[in-house]
């Protein structure tokens, strides 16, 4: 049996060479080769590579583009929790707790609704929605007399980037409800029953039994939320193409512009390491997350 | 053993074939060497791309031996699409390649074929409209062959400025402010422009910057390659400030968000005044104008100049838009291919169908050509003293991506014509 062993093992291992190759080839090799670009200069029309160290990182320090960029990432997750994560939580709470029957179902379809549209079409959508002349929230203003609403959304650097943001949060918070839905579904009814024994109006019962019975998924919809944010391209693509004047420009259309606009692809790649950098870091939360023990109840 | 023979025998024909077809010398006429050209252009849509396939349909019919493969990527994804086939080694054979900065990467990079000696032969050159030609020589060579001639102009309803009381089309900037003010007066747009794209702005700069510059300051700025140009001529902070001048008078609000297309849109539909517009969309204003709006024919003339600008306020704003052949062992197929699109015949089909004004000047006959365009070419282009080439071609792609960004800054308000000047200055060619 003990000669066998090595040979199982060895075969085990054949078993996953080919996915393991796969994997190297696909994913691990370009990333690894795209830090190596990051030290180096070079152009489409010009392939043979110039090293030139951290010049690339030195220049993206003092690139106010580059720094605007990663706000508007950031600025994009902090929203994207506050509404898509929280005030989706909030949202399932409300509709299965006092929404019934075909109510509740009407409710969980119209929210989940936009996240079947395509991001491109959605985006070209809320486009045609902020045009000032002929779009819904000029007419609004218009009917309204909400004068504050009459603006150049997407064509102001104050609002574009909030325009592309509430392009998001439409899209992706019934999306987020829809699976706290099915968190909450799977919560023993006898918790709330006790809940509500002891007294617990709906509040007390949403912040003691529903936010920790679904911690899981929230870790979940947090990561799902923030890695969305960090890989945002298509949206700000399709609405503002990262103007005016680079105002809603974010790391991905960054990189875009610079590797593909301006043939800069060396500098276009510490746009790709950062954006890796910032994935790793909210992977690395996933997995310390994932190690801790779900909330039980006695 | 006998199946192992045959296995054998199989595999050296086929390597036997294999060697002789990649050794296919290229010339069009052997027919015992067939020859694949790749061939990219920017016109995928309906009206466009036909007339390409044509070509190539046609050219196969002569030319038995050659196959051509064409791939069409629209305007706003194509520069991108080109530079990957180039990262990748797969420069199309022939591809479609504004003049200035792009087609000079590719001459820079040893991947353009010298068409000086085949511009020579039978009259091709003398064939082609100068100014257009022109855009393609590189240190004296030429390095692609214009398809098309597009040029800046100022489209206007006279019904509209008759029933603003202005009779016939601004001729100084001046005027143009006037007529602007008594159209806004009457509640009638002024200008349909849109710059949701950002080349629509660049390309009114191309006009303003022709006017207020001398133009030996212009090629000094626009042909810096090592370092910024020096852009400290006085001349661009006032055709700055003519833009937005202009603007504040003529634009509609929210014209930063609107795409181009909208603003021609407005023009045709009667709710806008004036367009400016490019040879490219004759045929379109001529085909979508309103009737009802339009009770008389839609005038045509050179975009406003200053009365008091330090530039040439003769010149016209463009280039020609045509097509350069890889360096390589197909060089001389795809010249032959390029040559016969634009011979005679095929320049008058590119002109009838595509609606586009050829480069073949011969081929935009009186017959078949627009009487706007007639016009133009007969008033305006053919006494202009200087052409200017678009600054998103003439620049380098660096300075003309941020000189675009600027303008939506300036366009919004957050920057002042210094500011755009400045960032202009600090940014590497």
């Amino acid at each position: 049996m003990r000669r066998r062993r090595p040979l199982r093992v060895a075969t085990a291992y054949l078993w996953i060479l080919p996915s393991l190759a796969l994997l190297g080839i696909l994913v691990y090799y370009p990333m690894v080769a795209n830090v190596i670009n990051t030290f180096f200069s070079w152009t489409v029309f010009i392939p043979q590579k110039h090293f030139v160290g951290l010049d690339n990182y030195v220049r993206a320090f003092n690139d106010p583009v580059f720094w605007r960029s990663l706000y508007n990432n950031i600025l994009y997750a902090g929203v994207s929790f506050l509404i898509q994560v929280c005030f989706g939580l909030v949202l399932a709470a409300v509709i299965e707790h006092f929404a019934k029957g075909r109510v509740r179902d009407f409710l969980r379809s119209v929210y989940f609704l936009p996240a079947t549209i395509a991001t491109t079409v959605a985006a070209l959508l809320f486009q045609f929605l902020y045009n000032p002349q002929i779009g819904l929230v000029q007419g609004l203003a218009e009917i309204t007399g909400m004068t504050w609403l009459a603006r150049d959304w997407l064509g102001d650097p104050n609002t574009a980037i909030l325009t592309v943001i509430s392009l998001g949060q439409w899209q992706y918070t019934g999306y987020v409800a829809a699976l706290f839905i099915v968190a909450i579904q799977r919560v023993p009814r006898e918790l709330y029953e006790s809940a509500e024994l002891d007294g617990a109006g709906f509040v007390s019962r949403f912040f003691n039994v529903t936010v920790p019975m679904v911690r899981e998924m929230t870790t979940l919809m947090t990561i799902f939320v923030l890695t969305n944010s960090f890989l945002l391209f298509t949206q700000v693509r399709v609405m503002t193409r990262g103007g005016p004047n680079n105002s809603s420009q974010v790391l991905a259309t960054w990189l875009y512009q610079t590797g593909f606009g301006n043939d800069e692809l060396g500098y276009a790649s510490v746009m790709a390491t950062v954006i890796l950098l910032l994935s790793l870091v909210v992977a690395a939360y996933q997995l310390t997350r994932a190690g801790k023990k779900r909330v039980e109840y006695t | 053993m006998k199946q192992r023979s045959l296995r054998i025998t199989a595999v050296a024909v086929t390597a036997a074939a294999l060697a002789f077809g990649g050794c296919s010398a290229g010339t069009p006429d052997s027919t015992d060497d067939s020859v694949t050209i790749s061939f990219l252009h920017r016109y995928p849509e309906d009206q466009y791309a036909p007339w390409f396939q044509k070509m190539a349909d046609a050219y196969e019919q002569e030319h038995q031996n050659v196959t051509i493969q064409i791939e069409a990527v629209g305007n706003q994804n194509y520069r991108e699409r080109l530079q990957l086939l180039t990262g990748q080694s797969q420069t199309p054979d022939l591809f479609w390649a504004t003049p200035g900065n792009l087609t000079n990467e590719f001459v820079k990079a040893g991947l353009a074929h010298d068409l000086s000696a085949a511009l020579a032969e039978d009259g091709w050159q003398a064939s082609l409209d100068t100014q257009a030609l022109a855009g393609y020589s590189v240190d004296g060579k030429f390095y692609g062959i214009p398809l098309q001639s597009n040029y800046k102009f100022l489209a206007y309803n006279p019904k509209l400025l008759s029933d603003a009381g202005v009779s016939g089309a601004p001729a100084t900037i001046d005027e143009l402010l006037t007529t602007c003010d008594a159209l806004t007066a009457k509640k009638i747009t002024p200008i349909g422009f849109g710059n949701a794209e950002g080349w629509p702005a660049i390309h009114y700069m191309t006009v303003l910057n022709g006017y207020y510059v001398p133009n030996d300051t212009l090629t000094a700025d626009y042909s810096a390659v090592d370092a910024p140009g020096a852009w400290n001529d006085p001349g661009y902070k006032e055709a700055l400030e003519a833009f937005v001048d202009i603007q504040q008078h003529c634009f509609d609000k929210g014209s930063q968000t609107s795409k181009f297309d909208a603003g021609r849109a407005k023009f045709t539909s009667g709710q806008a005044a004036m367009y400016a517009g490019s040879f490219g969309e004759v045929i379109l204003i001529s085909d979508q104008t309103d009737a009802a709006a339009f009770p008389e024919p839609w005038g045509i003339a050179n975009m406003p100049a200053p009365t008091n600008g330090g530039g040439d306020a003769n010149s016209i704003a463009g280039a020609g838009n045509g097509i350069v052949v890889k360096e390589g062992p197909n060089a001389e197929v795809a010249t032959d291919f390029l040559r016969f699109m634009t011979n005679q015949e095929n320049a008058e089909s590119f002109h009838v169908d595509t609606g586009f004004v050829s480069a073949v000047t011969a081929a935009n006959t009186t017959e078949n050509t627009i009487a706007q365009t007639q016009q133009f070419l007969t008033d305006v282009v053919a006494n202009a003293s200087s052409v200017n080439m678009w600054l998103d071609n003439a620049l380098s792609t660096k300075v003309a991506n941020a000189y675009t960004s600027a303008l939506e800054g300036l366009l919004g308000g957050q920057l002042t014509p210094d500011q755009v000047l400045e960032a202009l200055r600090t940014t590497q060619p």
